[in-house]
């Protein structure tokens, strides 16, 4: 389940920094409550109910297109550290669960320089 | 929020808080329209009542247990203009004539009210709100909860009730003002298909013969 | 040269500890796995308690209901969430009610046109507006009203929302549809991210 989820983000997750990620909360949030607003005060000033219906739709749209991994959401791409190669003679691989801890510390791979 | 899903995901949940200020907000807005509006202030005529009786025994008329079932139709004339109820939220109007009475119940002495849509109607558009109706008949034949309905002192009101579906809220519900007392008196057909001579001379006023 | 030397120099030579990819059943994945089923779970069970808890107040079983047939059409259509009120003693001639009647499961959704009521109860009659005959005809045991207290278990329609309950009309009643909401979801829930 988790490789299948892995592969399916891949392509489709759309990642953005995270300046971004406020960004995009931030439009989100004022496209969606002054649409809502502004769709039922049109249609209430036209005096049909169906403007604001399209209105509503026109905001639902908004939101998939202002969520999609847009220019400039990546501004502020995150600084990663240098590549560092591991040359240590003691490599400890943890699964995570007591019943290997203590044979993983006899199964370090020793590495000769 | 890292991916795109949980973006849009984040962004439809706000959406539907808004919507749902959004539905109690128009509904709230639009019960305000109508008493702004003064649609308690309609008012309708009626004219020209007249009650028809029969006795049905079959179970569409009321009749239940073999009993025979009294049924009163009507021909009325009505004016009314409903154009009031129609706002931006007004989906239709059901508008319907009733005819509102008490009776007394003689094994329990309580007073019984009642009320019998003879006619109804769905107007969809403002255009068609303006009723204006000649010598209209009733829809439906209608009749009491006691076997017998006329009587010489059975009165009935009639009036005209509306009833406003929205769009998106609540259901609102009124009666017109009645331009005039409209009362009509409900006769008693009598059972039998043979009229008794006593019968007929107490129900008709003698007619004058000039000789 | 010099890089290469600055590279050597900096590399890692304490030990590394690296995650690996371990067996399923391991207590830290079980535990996530219950966290995970638990907070769905609680979704559900609040969602599920203000549902109750609107009937308890409303006083009906069932104080949002979906329109399923058309016999009240134009006025509601399939697909429309109605929302019900049960505390009114009596209700009005033409109110939209909610009843039962014994042999049908489906709780019948129509308006009142004749109604008679004293001190100690109220019989009604009711129509659906898409109808040309009255109700009679379903009311059982060869009865000719309904009873306010016994019959109207679901109450008067009060408030409404068009078309949004359509979803549900949908997933009951066509299997192609609800394989394919199912996989939609899966695809979310995958696309989504832990």
């Amino acid at each position: 389940m988790d490789e299948l989820s892995d592969l399916v983000q891949r392509y489709t997750a759309g990642l953005i920094d995270f300046r971004g990620q406020e960004l995009s909360e931030k439009i989100i949030s004022k496209i969606v409550y002054s649409g809502v607003g502004l769709a039922c005060v049109v249609g209430y000033v036209t005096q049909d109910f169906m403007i604001m219906v399209y209105g509503l739709g026109v905001v639902a749209v908004l939101i998939l297109i202002f969520s999609l991994p847009l220019p400039i959401y990546k501004k502020n791409p995150p600084t990663w550290l240098e590549y560092t190669p591991i040359t240590s003679s003691k490599v400890i691989i943890d699964h995570g669960d007591k019943k290997t801890t203590s044979a993983s510390a006899k199964k370090t791979a020793t590495k000769t320089d | 929020m890292d991916t795109f899903i949980r973006r849009s995901q984040a962004g439809f949940g706000k959406l539907t808080t808004a919507l749902t200020f959004l539905s109690v907000f128009v509904g709230l807005l639009t019960i305000l329209e109508l008493k702004l509006g003064g649609v308690s202030y309609i008012g309708a005529a009626f004219d020209n009542v007249e009650p028809t009786m029969r006795w049905f025994d079959t179970r569409m008329f009321g009749a239940i247990d073999g009993n025979r079932k009294e049924n009163a139709r009507f021909a009325f004339d009505m004016d009314v203009d409903l154009t009031g109820l129609f706002n931006w939220n007004t989906k239709q109007v059901y508008a319907y004539v009733t005819i509102d009475y008490d009776t007394m119940s003689t094994s329990s002495g309580l007073i019984n009210q009642n009320s019998l849509v003879i006619w109804d109607t769905i107007i969809e558009s403002p255009d068609r709100a303006n009723l204006t109706m000649k010598n209209a008949r009733s829809k439906y034949s209608v009749y009491d909860i006691q076997s017998a309905f006329g009587s010489l002192n059975r009165e009935v009101s009639i009036s005209l009730r509306w009833n406003i579906q929205p769009r998106l809220g609540f259901l609102s519900y009124g009666v017109t003002r009645s331009k005039n007392q409209m009362k009509v008196v409900l006769p008693r057909k009598p059972r039998s298909k043979t009229r008794s001579a006593k019968r007929v001379v107490s129900q008709t006023p003698p007619v004058e013969t000039s000789s | 040269m010099a890089s290469e030397a600055q590279k050597e120099a900096s590399s890692v030579t304490a030990p590394v500890v690296v995650r690996g990819n371990a067996g399923y059943l391991n207590p830290k994945r079980i535990r996530k796995s219950l966290t995970q089923l638990l907070s769905v779970c609680m979704m559900f069970v609040s969602g599920y308690m203000m549902y109750q808890s609107a009937g308890v107040i409303a006083n009906s079983a069932s104080p949002a209901v979906v329109v399923l047939s058309g016999s009240m059409e134009p006025a509601f259509q399939r697909g429309d969430i109605l929302f019900l009120w049960n505390n009114e003693r009596n209700v009005n001639i033409g109110d939209v009610v909610v009843y039962d009647t014994g042999s049908r499961t489906i709780p019948i959704v129509h308006r009142v046109v004749h109604e008679h009521h004293n001190a100690n109860k109220q019989l009604l009659l009711t129509k659906g507006d898409n109808n040309e005959r009255n109700d009679i005809g379903l009311y059982e045991n060869g009865r000719i009203y309904l009873d306010r207290q016994r019959d109207i278990t679901g109450g008067v329609v009060k408030g409404y929302v068009p078309k949004l309950g359509y979803i549900t009309i949908l997933l009951a009643e066509n299997p192609k549809f609800k394989i394919l909401f199912l996989g939609g979801m899966l695809l979310l829930h995958l696309m989504s991210g832990d």
